[in-house]
């Protein structure tokens, strides 16, 4: 009668072990597959591109961006998104949108801005100052710069900046 | 008798019973380690360079655009102060480690292709 | 006599229960397992991200074919047709590889797709390829 309830005992506690190595198999399989690919930094790298050939490309300067004077054009701000063929508009009413850009022209030897752009939602500039580990409900940030020579001659340093936020779809 | 009996019976359950909170103990320490060892797995999955299945490994790996414009620029420059001047924000922005593929090497190639027009 | 007998027809049933109820468990693991490898929700987040950064980094004339073999696997064994699997709406790519899933990304680049269909070949089978044709938006 001893053995039998020792062997009862037994094969509670193996049920028991069965459940604790089911369990850990299944939060390592939902620790693996669970993770979403991040491809945001990817991502803000191909905005910066596709705006960096906006502006400048083969060479030349995008001609509705300056004047024949060389003076900047404030309607290739106000039509920025379409001058560039960029949409953010995003579906949902309470979906803010999950980008920001900023492109500023600097002049060549004193680097004071000349003229500047800004598209998107600027809440999350303050994210690429922050480098903490664990970081990655933060947006991704990336900061290019170039130079560029207008036909009158003029140098100016092109500062790009492209923020991609979506963490829903990036992070768990 | 019957009480040396007992006793004995009673010691092989103590022995059992500790080989299981020791055998226990290590499964929960190794399922731990897998845990958070497969966590880590998927913390690597970030994209940094796309080179996917889906496109060709040229894409967008070991290219830098924002370089190749600013050496354009450069190479089409006709004052040579503009030009020193430049040439020093470039290695100053190299040294910083800004540049994702060798800037000597896609200088050389620049000046030399507009060289030969 | 009799009680051997009745300690016997204990044990027996106790083990018979015992490797059940063991059997249950390994079968709902490897279940469970199998589902997570079968990997459509996995794959869906994998495509419809690559999909979409295609779109983004595409120019009007372009045309992209896309290579979908390992996601028409998926969705031929969920019952999904294959020309279903990849819907490009607005400015979202919806990637759909079972009837419970789909995962969507949204992209940037204001390109008209002129088309997004399967690649077909001379039987009229699938070749597991899409084919994208790009346009300037204001060609329409």
């Amino acid at each position: 009668m001893m053995n039998k309830k020792g062997e009862k005992l037994i094969s509670v506690y193996w049920f028991a072990i069965l459940v604790i190595v089911a369990a850990g198999i299944v939060l390592m399989v939902n620790a693996y597959y669970g993770n979403s690919y991040d491809v945001r930094e990817v991502e803000s790298r191909v905005l910066a591109d596709k705006i960096a050939n906006c502006i400048y490309f083969g060479g030349k300067v995008n001609p509705l961006l300056l004047t024949p004077q060389g003076v900047f054009r404030e309607d290739f701000r106000d039509l920025f998104m379409e001058r560039c063929s960029l949409n953010f508009s995003v579906e949902g009413e309470f979906t803010r949108i999950p980008y920001y850009t900023s492109v500023e022209f600097l002049s060549f030897e004193s680097l004071r801005s000349q003229f500047s752009i800004f598209a998107g939602n600027n809440n999350f500039k303050s994210d690429c100052n922050i480098k903490v580990e664990g970081n990655e409900k933060l947006a991704k940030c990336s900061e290019k710069e170039f130079y560029m020579k207008t036909d009158s001659g003029k140098i100016y340093l092109v500062k790009i900046l492209s923020i991609v936020e979506k963490t829903n779809e990036n992070t768990n | 008798m019957k009480t040396q009996i007992k006793k004995k019976n009673q010691r092989g359950q103590v022995g059992e019973t500790l080989t299981w909170i020791v055998a226990t103990i290590i499964i929960l320490i190794v399922l731990i380690f897998f845990i958070f060892g497969a966590s880590l797995l998927g913390g690597t999955k970030k994209v940094g360079v796309f080179r996917e299945a889906l496109t060709s490994g040229e894409t967008l790996e070991g290219n830098d655009i924002f370089l190749k414009k600013s050496l354009f620029t450069y190479v089409t420059l006709t004052s040579e102060t503009e030009k020193t001047l430049l040439d020093k924000r470039f290695e100053r922005l190299d040294e910083e480690g800004k540049f994702d593929i060798s800037y000597t090497d896609t200088r050389k190639e620049i000046l030399l292709n507009y060289n030969k027009r | 006599m009799g009680k051997r007998r009745g300690k016997k027809g204990e044990i027996l049933v106790e083990n018979i229960i015992f490797i059940v109820l063991n059997i249950a468990f390994l079968a709902i693991l490897v279940i469970f397992l199998v589902n997570q490898g079968n990997g459509a929700t996995f794959l869906e987040d994998s495509y419809s991200k690559q999909v979409a950064l295609l779109i983004d980094s595409a120019r009007p004339g372009m045309i992209i074919h896309i290579n979908f073999e390992s996601a028409k696997v998926v969705s031929d064994k969920n019952g999904i047709p294959f020309s279903e699997i990849l819907i490009i709406n607005g400015q979202y790519a919806t990637i759909r590889l079972s009837e419970e899933s789909g995962k969507s990304y949204h992209f940037f680049n204001n390109i008209n797709i002129d088309r997004a269909d399967p690649d077909k070949d001379t039987n009229g089978e699938y070749t597991g390829f899409y084919t994208l044709v790009f346009s300037n938006k204001n060609d329409e």
